[in-house]
């Protein structure tokens, strides 16, 4: 059975036995090459499940916000399980009031139906760190070929390149603030761009004013981050992020051993210490 | 540009702690250990209070450079602050330099109330390895105005 099928043969059973109060899935979208989040409360809807390649939405943006509903279902890649389990860590939702159907991901497709994400072909989270209902075999993950590898380059160059290089990102980015929509990790009620007093992020299109933003949002995901890609397929502007995120992940592995969203008992990186912590660059 | 460097004082904005890094300098003063006037202080009650936000708005504003001054990991007032703002600025510093920024720009220090002298030691030497570095360019908000709006109001 395919996985569409099995995803709306346990939405359907989890409906009737009123296990859940809402399956939030993915739906049909405007072109047969998109998908758009459908939330579903009667049985008889299930039929409006599909799973494609173009699943390319985190939903578990919407757990928090429909917490008051009961228990939730979510359809959720691998990596969209990732920040499930950290929202749990943060305490945004209870474990118990959220069924995860999951799947063993064949990863994401751009629009053009052929090449796979840059995220997905780096991913090695092909099964989720945990699950309710799993459908599908766990396969190797198919790689774009040639694989690009989109941080060598950057990393290769010498700062005053590099920081060129950002700079030149930072200005492709209009501040629609769409990646910060679109990530569950961002559920602040009051994001501090948009806060007045103080203002930390000046209006207009001060390049300076957009690397805050950038590396502010990095620093605030770092060890939250789940890698589920949302942001970077949300950008209009297709500003390369990857550098920050590479960077911010091997710190927390390196430094830190920390990966997130993997286990949901386990604290956030930032959100705990140990007193023999790197130190090294401390005076 | 070499004559420039030579008599560059540069600006550096030093977040101190209250209990520790803050106290430190006062005892310097009261020993009259002479260190650079380059550093603008700003007490906070915790090295754990600097928010990276504030390094980077520091930076933004035009400051050659930042140290954040704190208790040595054991002391901190608050028993845990300084060891959440270690793992934080472990982060940043890195990130910052991974994009590209001057490594030097951004230091940190632990500096207790007893060290006075040791505070003028590490004023002295975050100043001098910013006077190295040269004025800060590439975080600095720019006020010129852009060439396309500048033609704009040449033609009006």
């Amino acid at each position: 059975m395919d996985i569409q099928s099995e995803i709306q043969k346990i939405a359907a059973r989890l409906l009737k036995n009123k296990e859940v109060a809402m399956v939030i899935g993915y739906g049909a979208g405007s072109a047969p090459n998109r998908t758009a989040p459908v939330f579903i409360d009667k049985e008889k809807d299930v039929g409006k499940l599909v799973f494609n390649r173009f699943c390319v939405n985190n939903l578990s943006l919407y757990l928090p916000r429909l917490k008051e509903k009961g228990k939730i279902a979510i359809v959720a890649k691998p990596c969209d399980v990732r920040t499930i389990v950290c929202l749990i860590q943060e305490k945004q939702i209870e474990r118990d009031k959220v069924h995860i159907i999951s799947f063993a991901c064949p990863g994401l497709l751009e629009k053009d139906g052929k090449t796979l994400f840059a995220s997905c072909a780096e991913c090695a989270v092909t099964l989720p760190p945990v699950y309710d209902t799993l459908s599908g075999e766990a396969k190797e993950m198919e790689r774009n070929e040639p694989f690009t590898d989109r941080v060598a380059d950057f990393f290769s160059k010498m700062p005053a390149e590099r920081w060129e290089m950002f700079k030149a990102e930072m200005e492709k980015c209009i501040r629609c603030y769409a990646c910060r929509n679109a990530c569950p990790m961002c559920y602040c009620e009051e994001c501090f761009v948009e806060r007045s007093l103080p203002r930390w992020i000046g209006e207009g299109s001060e390049v300076t004013d957009t690397m805050i933003f950038h590396i502010v949002r990095a620093i605030h995901t770092a060890g939250r981050c789940g890698e589920c890609g949302a942001c970077a397929r949300a950008c209009p502007m297709d500003v390369n992020l990857a550098p920050l995120a590479k960077q911010i992940r091997e710190d927390m592995l390196n430094l830190f051993h920390h990966q997130a969203g993997v286990d949901p008992n386990a604290p956030a990186a930032l959100e705990t210490f140990k007193p023999d912590d790197y130190n090294d660059f401390i005076k | 540009m070499a004559e420039e460097v030579e008599n560059f004082e540069p600006k550096i904005v030093a977040f101190l702690c209250n209990w520790c890094s803050y106290a430190g300098a006062d005892l310097a003063g009261i020993g009259r250990y002479q260190y650079p006037p380059n550093v603008r202080v700003i007490r906070v009650p915790c090295s754990g209070r600097v928010d990276p936000l504030y390094i980077l708005k520091a930076l933004q504003n035009g400051a050659d450079g930042v140290l954040v001054s704190g208790c040595h990991p054991g002391d901190c007032h608050y028993i845990e602050g300084n060891y959440y703002a270690r793992r934080k600025f472990a982060v940043l510093k890195n990130l910052l330099e991974a994009l590209g920024l001057e490594e030097g720009r951004v230091q940190f220090s632990w500096v207790s109330a007893a060290e006075g002298e040791r505070f003028s030691q590490v004023i002295r030497e975050v100043t001098e390895s910013v006077k190295k570095l040269g004025p800060a360019r590439r975080m600095v908000k720019s006020f010129e105005i852009p060439k396309e709006i500048e033609k704009e109001i040449a033609e009006a």
